[in-house]
């Protein structure tokens, strides 16, 4: 029977590649919230593609993530409801 | 009543779900698991692009690399996964209750009594919401049973979609190879090679009582599957029909040390004992499972008096049977499994009497729970990191 409790990832430690810096971020509501565009380092990025959406629960806070697609670099967010605040996790670059 | 099981099955789930948060990774061998320059890392899922390669689930990253030196490496994002996972499952149960998640990315759904026309329209209905949400694809399979179900899926794959009726079932599996039947592994499929075995055709020439005496009680299950004949039930998933908590680990480097390896069983008991209490119960059978490096494997388990629901009362149990074992080599993978599982009643338990214990590891947990996994946890462990 499958458990998905069973999540080793839980134990080992964090990944350094990962950035967790906050970022300003804009969003419509279409269907559950959509963001359109995000600053980060000075620079505002108009998002061209919502790729993919998921949630993931850290503790009692729940992080809505959201990668997006901007010139085929991809950008991982999320908005914690926590902190009420919009962090910038990941980029791929190709 | 008309019979009929539906299986679900996402086609190389990871990776499709690393090609759809990352577009240009389509049409291309992607592969999710560890880095291949990274000892001891495994493929955990290619896509159908890497599988041309060879490349399967399971195989180590090493060997993933040789055969397609090209294929682009992404580390698994379990919770991307288990999400898009718990939304299918919440799609499946709005077509019946009587839903089964065997992993991750497998599901069964019993759709008895229903028209084979009808089933035949909600599994097109549920391929094309997974391909629309998530941008992925499943196979499906429907059947009269279980076994069948996962046969049509599988046959089917990738997003395909299969019935396999009771009358057709005999000419499906005369020619399969046995292999190809779910349960029958690498092991079992060289005893029946070995007999002059291969498909499921010949098999079924082979008598019950025969295949009992060289196979055992498998002799009877391989007798019937042979047949497409499988009784087993759709069960819903919850705690009470959990039967075991186990958890094991790979260590990156082998270990010989006692207290390296005591700091193992410790993280090890924390992990299955933090499951045991979050479904509110005891355990009463622990198992401890040693692989060396040359991947020889053996477990000790012990039964006790009483109830273990502490991790400390695990740790210690696991530590006894540990002080049993002298090593004879370095030791590549430990695993702490519990059974002999009960519900502990609402008002407390009965069988472990430490009371100061019972509420710190229930404080620790809540902790946990709020804060996230590990935010209180033993020195000992963060040591090993």
């Amino acid at each position: 029977m499958f458990n998905k409790n069973s999540r080793w990832d839980r134990k080992l430690p964090a990944s350094s590649g990962r950035l967790n810096e906050p970022i300003s971020v804009g969003v419509v509501f279409d269907k559950g919230p959509k963001p359109v565009w995000f600053k980060w380092k000075g620079t505002l990025h108009k998002i061209e593609h919502l790729t993919y959406r998921w949630k993931d629960r850290v503790g009692d806070s729940m992080r809505h993530y959201f990668s997006v697609d901007i010139g085929g670099t991809i950008y991982q967010i999320y908005f914690s409801d926590r902190e009420l605040t919009w962090y910038m996790e990941e980029v791929w670059v190709e | 009543m008309n019979n009929f099981i539906l299986h679900l099955d996402m086609d190389a789930f990871f990776a499709s779900i690393e090609q759809a948060v990352n577009p240009r990774f389509k049409g291309k061998p992607v592969i999710v698991g560890g880095r291949p320059d990274r000892q001891r890392t495994v493929v955990c899922s290619a896509s159908y692009e890497a599988k041309k390669f060879g490349i399967e689930s399971g195989m180590s990253s090493w060997m993933a690399y040789k055969l397609c030196p090209k294929a682009i490496f992404i580390p698994a994002d379990t919770a991307k996964y288990l999400h898009t996972s718990h939304c299918i499952s919440e799609l499946l149960k709005s077509y019946s209750e009587k839903l089964e998640q065997s992993s991750i990315d497998e599901f069964y759904l019993d759709v008895s009594g229903s028209d084979v026309i009808f089933i035949k329209e909600i599994s097109h209905r549920i391929k094309e919401t997974i391909k629309q949400s998530f941008d992925i694809t499943a196979s499906i399979g429907i059947a009269p049973n279980k076994m069948l179900a996962k046969l049509a899926s599988k046959l089917s794959k990738p997003d395909g979609l299969l019935i396999i009726k009771k009358e057709n079932a005999p000419l499906i599996l005369h020619n399969l190879p046995v292999e190809k039947i779910a349960g029958i592994g690498l092991k079992t499929k060289q005893r029946l090679n070995g007999l002059g075995i291969y498909t499921c055709g010949q098999l079924m020439g082979l008598p019950n009582d025969l295949l009992v005496r060289y196979f055992g009680i498998l002799g009877n299950w391989l007798y019937n599957v042979c047949r497409g004949e499988d009784d087993s039930v759709v069960s819903s998933s919850d705690g009470l029909t959990q039967k075991s908590i186990g958890h094991s680990i790979t260590v990156s480097k082998d270990v010989y040390s006692q207290e390296v390896i005591s700091g193992y069983l410790l993280m090890l008991s924390e992990m299955v004992g933090t499951r045991l209490r979050k479904d509110n119960l005891s355990a009463q059978v622990i198992q401890l499972t040693i692989r060396y490096k040359d991947l020889s494997t053996f477990s000790r388990q012990k039964t006790l008096s009483d109830y273990m629901y502490s991790t400390e009362s695990i740790y210690k149990n696991v530590l006894y049977l540990f002080s049993y074992i002298k090593l004879k080599a370095p030791v590549r993978l430990l695993g702490v499994g519990l059974s002999g599982l009960i519900v502990n009643p609402q008002q407390g338990l009965l069988f472990e009497c430490d009371k100061k214990n019972i509420l710190l590891n229930r404080a620790v947990d809540s902790i946990n729970e709020r804060f996230g996994d590990s935010t209180v946890t033993y020195a000992k462990i963060l040591l090993l990191n």
